[in-house]
C-alpha cells in the first residue's frame, strides 16, 4: 500500500468517524410513521359551560376510505370530544381517548361555536398562530344554530370525508353564489389586529332533521334527511359576534369588499319584480375614502360584467335600449345591496369594510387623530355608489320563447 | 500435506537435473535441435505445439524447422504460405548461390515467405513471447536467428450486434474479443492519417496487449501524455479485461463514481476520438476504455445523435429526471411518510396512510427489505441460467410484489415506488453510473430515515461537493456544468441540432473546431426556407 493510498483511506476513515456521532445522537428527530397518526381534518371549538373550551376533532379513519381492495365499509372518520381550559391542554388530553397522536397539518376546516362567537375569539387564535403543526390557511367556519361538534360530524354524501363537503361547499359557493366568502384563519387574525378593519366568517348550518346527521344509515337513503349548508356571513365586533348577513346584504357586503366571483341576480322585467336573471362574471370595486369636517364619505366604484342567463319576459334582447334599461337595473340592485350591508354594518357600528384601514394607510396622521372616535363616524359614514356595469352577451338564443310565442297570439310583448 | 510436499521436493530435484542443459541463455542457440529441445522444455506438454521440420530445397542438408502453436494461428496461413513457399518447387534458386546457414537465412527472410508481416528474432523471450501470440516462428539449423512471421489467428468471435449498448437506429456492429479485429473497426469509421495508435503490452504473466487510440491535432498532448505514463506505470501480472486498466489508472479509486468511460461500440469510440478524447482497447475484451470522461458522457446514448435532435434533447432530459428518481425515489417516499406528512395532500395523505395500515414495520425499514429483495433478484437473473429465468420472474413478480402485498408485509405504495426506482434506473444507458445510483440510494434511504428530507438535502450538498472535486485525467467531471461552460451546453442535458455545436469541448480537445465554414442549417436558394441563425451566406 503505497503512502499515497494510506493517506486517502486516512481521509475517508476521518470523514466517517466525524459523521458517526452525528448519526448516533440525531436519533430519529421528529420521526413518525403515518400510520400512527391520526389525521385531523375538521376541527370545533366552542365555549363549554364551565368556562373552558369544548373541543371536537373530526380523525380520518384510514380502513374507511375508498381505495382498491377495499370494501370494508368502515364508517370514514370518528370525532372525538374533549373538554379543556386551553387548546393545547385539549389536544394533548385527547390521547387518553385516542390510540394515535393527533396530527394538524391537514385541517381543512375550523367550526367555531355561535357561543363562542358571541363571547369573543380571539383567544382561539393564539394556539393556531404559535404552533408551527396547523395551517393557517384553513377554512374557517361559524356554526350557526348549532352545536358545532355536531356539525362536524355529519355523514355527507358524495364526499366520505366531510371535511372535504364543507371546503368545497364554501369554495364552491363562494365562487358561483358569491354569498359567501372564503375567509381563512389568517385572514382574520390579520383583521382582529388591524384596527381599521373587523373580521367577518362565513356562517354554516344543518338544514333538515338533525337527529340522524351522524348515522351512518341516514346516507344510505337516496334523499337524506339533512344538508350541511354554508350560507350567511358572520359579522364581528372587537372578536364578538355582532350580527349576521344574510342573502343580499351578505351579497352587499361582498360587492363592497370586492370579493364578488360570479353570482346570479334577478332583475324586474317589465311587470314581473324578478324577470331577468343576470349573471356576473366579473367585478372589480374600488373604494375611496375621504373625511371632511368629522363626516365620512365613501365612494364604492363597482365595475362588472354580466351576461343575460334567463329571461321570463319577452323583452327584445337585441334592441341597446333594453340593454341599457337593464343595465340600470342592475345598478339600483346593487346599489340596493350595498345599502343594505352599510345599514346592517352600522348597527353596531362594525367596520367589516376596512374603511379605516383605508384612510390609516392613505393619512396616517388624520387616522391617529379619528382612531378613537371611529364607530361614531363609521356609524354616520357617508356611503355612495357608482356603478358601471356591461352586459356582454345574452346568451345562444336572441329571442325569447315567450316573445315569440306571444307575437304568433298577436299581443305583442310586454316592454 | 507434508507428504505431498516431500514427493514434490524430490521430483522437483530430478527435473531441476534434467533442465540444466537447456535453460540459461537469453539467446538462440545455433543448433537446431538445442532450440527445439528448449521449446519443447518450455512449452512441451502443451497440446497444441506444433513442431514441424523439414529440409529447405535450397540447400538439401539445411536441416528447418516451424513451430507455431495450432490455436493461437491461421493453419491456412501457415501451410499455404510458410511450409509450401518454402518446400515449393518453384522457388528460385539465389543466383550466386548459398553458401552459409546465415545465407540461407537471409534468403528465406528476404524471398521465400509470402507473409505480410516479417521479423527476425534473436532473442530467446522475445521468441516465445512471438511464439505464444500466435506468430509462426522459422528456425534454421546453424544459425542463432528466428524468422517470426505473423500468422495470428485460431478461434475468435464473430462481430456480432452489441449487447449492453442496444439502439434502434445506427450501427450495429460492436467490438469483439480481439485488440486486432476492434482496432479495425475503428479505423474504418476514422480515414485520417493523423490517427494514431500506441501499442504497449501490459502484465508480466498474460503480456496483453493495450493499444491507445487517439487523433494528432485534435487531442491535447498533456492529456495523451498522461495516459501513456500511468498505463506505463501498471506494474501486475494479469490484464484480463478493460477493468483492471480501469482500476489502475483512474483518477479517484475512492468515489462511487466512474471516472472513464466504457464501451463495446465502435461508433462511440470513433465520435469520442473525434471530440479529442483517448481511446483504450484491451485485448481479450469488447469494451474499450475512453477518457477523459465527465458525467455528462454517461447520461448520452450514441442513438441521441442518430435520431432526430428533438427527439434525441427529449429522451436524454428524461435519463437525467430518471437518474434522480432511482437515486431520490425510496427517500423522498420515505422522508415523506415519516418525517413530512404536511408536504403532502390530503387526498394522498389518507390514501398513503389507508394503504399503509396494517404494515408491521416503520417505512424505512419496509424500503429496506423491498430494496434488497428487488436487488437480490435483479442479480439473480443476471447471473442465472437461461434456463431458470422464469422461475425468478414468477418468483420475483408474485411473491415480492402480489403475495406481499397480500400478506400485509409491505405497502401497495412501496412497490410501486420500488418498481419506479428500478425501472428508473434501468433507463440510465450506462451500467455502471446505474450501479453507482444503486449503491447511493441505500444511503439516501439512510438518510432520509434519520433525518427526512434535511437528511437527504445534506447527503445531497456532500454528494455534489464531492461530484465537484472529481477529476479524470485533469477534466472537470461535471464539466460543462461546473466549471460553467455555457458554449458547451449545446450537447449537454439537451442535444442541439449538428450545425449547432461547431466547437469541441475546449477542456478535452486541442483544436475545437469543427465546423469552419461555418456550417448553418439548408437554406433554400429562392430563400423560402426557414432561416435559422448563421445560414449558409449567399
Amino acid at each position: 500500500m503505497s503512502a499515497q493510498t494510506r493517506h486517502a483511506l486516512a481521509k475517508l476513515s476521518l470523514i466517517v468517524l466525524a459523521f458517526l456521532p452525528l448519526v448516533a445522537t440525531i436519533g430519529c428527530w421528529n420521526s413518525r410513521e403515518i400510520d400512527k397518526l391520526a389525521i385531523v381534518t375538521a376541527l370545533s371549538i366552542d365555549r363549554a359551560d364551565s368556562g373552558g373550551f369544548e373541543l371536537a376533532f373530526q380523525v380520518v379513519m384510514p380502513g374507511g376510505q375508498p381505495h382498491a381492495g377495499n370494501s370494508k365499509s368502515d364508517t370514514p372518520f370518528t370525532i372525538y370530544g374533549i373538554r379543556s381550559r386551553t387548546l393545547f391542554e385539549g389536544i394533548r388530553k385527547a390521547s387518553k381517548q385516542v390510540p394515535r397522536q393527533l396530527f394538524f397539518s391537514h385541517v381543512q376546516v375550523v367550526v367555531l361555536g355561535e357561543k363562542l362567537a358571541k363571547e369573543g375569539i380571539q383567544e382561539v387564535f393564539d394556539f393556531f398562530e404559535r404552533s408551527h403543526e396547523v395551517r393557517l390557511t384553513s377554512l374557517l367556519l361559524v356554526a350557526r344554530g348549532e352545536e358545532p361538534d355536531k356539525l362536524i360530524s355529519t355523514l355527507v354524501p358524495l364526499e366520505r370525508l366531510q371535511a372535504n363537503a364543507m371546503l368545497g361547499e364554501g369554495i364552491l359557493s363562494s365562487q358561483l353564489w358569491s354569498e359567501t366568502a372564503v375567509v381563512e384563519i389568517d385572514d382574520v387574525i390579520r383583521k382582529l389586529i388591524n384596527p381599521g378593519v373587523e373580521p367577518t366568517i362565513s356562517g354554516i348550518k344543518l338544514i333538515g332533521n338533525d337527529k340522524s346527521a351522524g348515522d351512518k344509515k341516514s346516507l344510505e337513503q337516496s334523499r337524506p334527511p339533512f344538508h350541511l349548508e354554508v350560507s350567511d356571513i358572520a359579522m364581528f365586533k372587537d372578536g364578538k359576534l355582532t350580527g349576521w348577513f344574510e342573502g343580499d346584504a351578505a351579497r352587499g357586503l361582498l360587492f363592497v369588499t370586492d370579493r364578488i366571483h360570479s353570482t346570479i341576480m334577478n332583475l324586474p322585467c317589465g311587470d314581473l319584480p324578478e324577470g331577468v336573471a343576470m349573471e356576473i362574471i366579473k367585478s372589480k370595486t374600488k373604494k375611496e375614502v375621504s373625511l371632511k369636517d368629522g363626516r365620512l364619505r365613501v365612494n364604492v366604484i363597482v365595475n362588472a360584467e354580466g351576461n343575460i342567463g334567463e329571461v321570463k319576459c319577452g323583452i327584445p334582447l337585441n334592441d341597446l335600449g333594453v340593454l341599457h334599461a337593464l343595465e340600470r337595473e342592475w345598478e339600483n340592485a346593487i346599489r340596493n345591496n350595498i345599502g343594505l350591508a352599510v345599514r346592517k354594518a352600522q348597527q353596531p357600528p362594525t367596520d367589516i369594510f376596512g374603511f379605516g384601514m383605508i384612510i390609516e394607510q392613505n393619512h396616517p396622521k388624520l387616522w391617529k387623530s379619528v382612531e378613537s372616535r371611529w364607530d361614531s363616524i363609521f356609524a354616520d359614514a357617508e356611503v355612495n355608489v357608482t356603478f358601471h356595469g356591461v352586459i356582454r352577451r345574452t346568451g345562444m338564443r336572441g329571442k325569447s320563447l315567450i316573445k315569440e310565442q306571444s307575437d304568433r297570439q298577436g299581443k305583442g310583448g310586454p316592454l | 500435506m507434508r507428504k505431498i510436499t516431500e514427493r514434490y521436493e524430490r521430483n522437483k530435484k530430478r527435473t531441476s537435473d534434467s533442465d540444466r542443459t537447456a535453460s540459461g541463455s537469453s539467446r538462440l542457440d545455433a543448433d537446431l535441435n538445442a532450440n527445439l529441445e528448449r521449446i519443447k522444455n518450455e512449452l512441451g506438454t502443451s497440446p497444441d505445439l506444433v513442431i514441424r521440420r523439414f529440409k529447405l530445397r535450397l540447400k538439401k542438408e539445411l536441416q528447418v524447422a516451424a513451430v507455431y502453436m495450432d490455436t493461437l494461428t491461421d493453419k491456412n496461413i501457415v501451410n499455404d504460405f510458410i511450409i509450401r513457399s518454402l518446400m515449393s518447387p518453384s522457388l528460385p534458386e539465389p543466383p550466386d548461390g548459398i553458401e552459409s546457414p546465415e545465407g540461407a537465412f537471409r534468403y528465406v527472410c528476404d524471398n521465400a515467405l509470402a507473409v505480410g508481416q516479417i521479423e527476425a528474432v534473436a532473442d530467446w523471450p522475445t521468441m516465445s513471447l512471438e511464439l505464444l501470440t500466435g506468430k509462426t516462428v522459422l528456425l534454421v539449423d546453424g544459425w542463432d536467428e528466428c524468422i517470426c512471421g505473423n500468422t495470428m489467428g485460431g478461434e475468435r468471435r464473430a462481430v456480432s450486434e452489441a449487447s449492453t449498448q442496444i439502439v434502434i437506429r445506427g450501427p450495429k456492429d460492436s467490438f469483439s474479443e480481439s485488440v486486432a479485429t476492434n482496432v479495425g473497426l475503428v479505423r474504418r469509421r476514422i480515414r485520417t492519417p493523423d490517427f494514431a495508435f500506441e501499442s504497449i503490452k501490459i502484465g508480466s504473466i498474460t503480456q496483453t496487449t493495450v493499444v491507445m487510440m487517439y487523433i494528432k491535432n485534435i487531442a491535447k498532448p498533456p492529456i495523451i501524455d498522461e495516459v501513456r505514463i500511468r498505463l506505463r506505470k501498471i506494474d501486475t501480472d494479469a490484464i484480463l479485461e478493460s477493468g483492471y486498466i480501469e482500476e489502475f489508472i483512474e483518477d479517484n479509486w475512492l468515489s462511487p463514481f466512474p471516472t472513464i468511460y466504457n464501451t463495446e461500440r465502435p461508433d462511440i469510440v470513433a465520435a469520442n476520438l473525434i471530440e479529442g478524447r483517448i481511446a483504450i482497447i484491451v485485448d481479450g475484451t469488447p469494451f474499450a476504455l475512453v477518457v477523459p470522461t465527465v458525467m455528462s458522457q454517461f447520461f448520452t446514448a450514441a442513438e441521441d445523435y442518430y435520431q432526430r435532435y428533438d427527439i434525441g434533447s427529449f429522451i436524454r432530459f428524461l435519463r437525467y429526471v430518471a437518474f434522480v428518481i432511482a437515486l431520490f425515489g425510496p427517500a423522498a417516499y420515505i422522508a415523506l411518510t415519516t418525517f413530512h406528512q404536511e408536504m403532502l395532500p390530503t387526498p394522498l395523505l389518507i390514501n398513503l396512510s389507508g394503504s399503509r395500515e396494517g404494515v408491521p414495520f416503520p417505512a424505512l425499514v419496509e424500503a429496506f427489505l423491498m430494496e434488497i429483495s428487488f436487488e437480490i433478484l435483479r442479480e439473480a437473473g443476471i447471473r442465472m441460467p437461461r434456463a431458470v429465468g422464469q422461475a425468478v420472474s414468477i418468483v420475483g413478480a408474485l411473491v415480492l410484489g402480489e403475495a406481499a402485498v397480500q400478506a400485509g408485509i409491505v405497502s401497495p405504495i412501496m412497490v410501486i415506488v420500488v418498481s419506479i426506482t428500478a425501472i428508473a434506473n434501468f433507463s440510465i444507458p450506462s451500467y455502471n453510473l446505474a450501479i453507482t445510483a444503486r449503491l447511493l440510494r441505500f444511503l439516501f434511504m439512510l438518510a432520509a430515515g434519520f433525518l427526512g428530507f434535511y437528511g437527504v438535502m445534506l447527503g445531497l450538498i456532500m454528494l455534489v461537493a464531492h461530484m465537484n472535486s472529481l477529476r479524470s485525467f485533469g477534466v472537470a467531471y461535471l464539466s460543462p456544468l461546473v466549471p460553467v461552460r455555457p458554449e458547451q451546453w449545446k450537447d449537454f442535458f439537451i442535444r442541439l441540432p449538428h450545425w449547432t455545436v461547431r466547437s469541441r469541448p475546449d477542456n478535452v480537445a486541442e483544436r475545437t473546431e469543427k465546423m469552419p465554414s461555418g456550417q448553418g442549417p439548408h437554406i433554400d436558394s429562392d430563400g423560402s426556407g426557414n432561416a435559422g441563425s448563421g445560414g449558409v451566406k449567399p
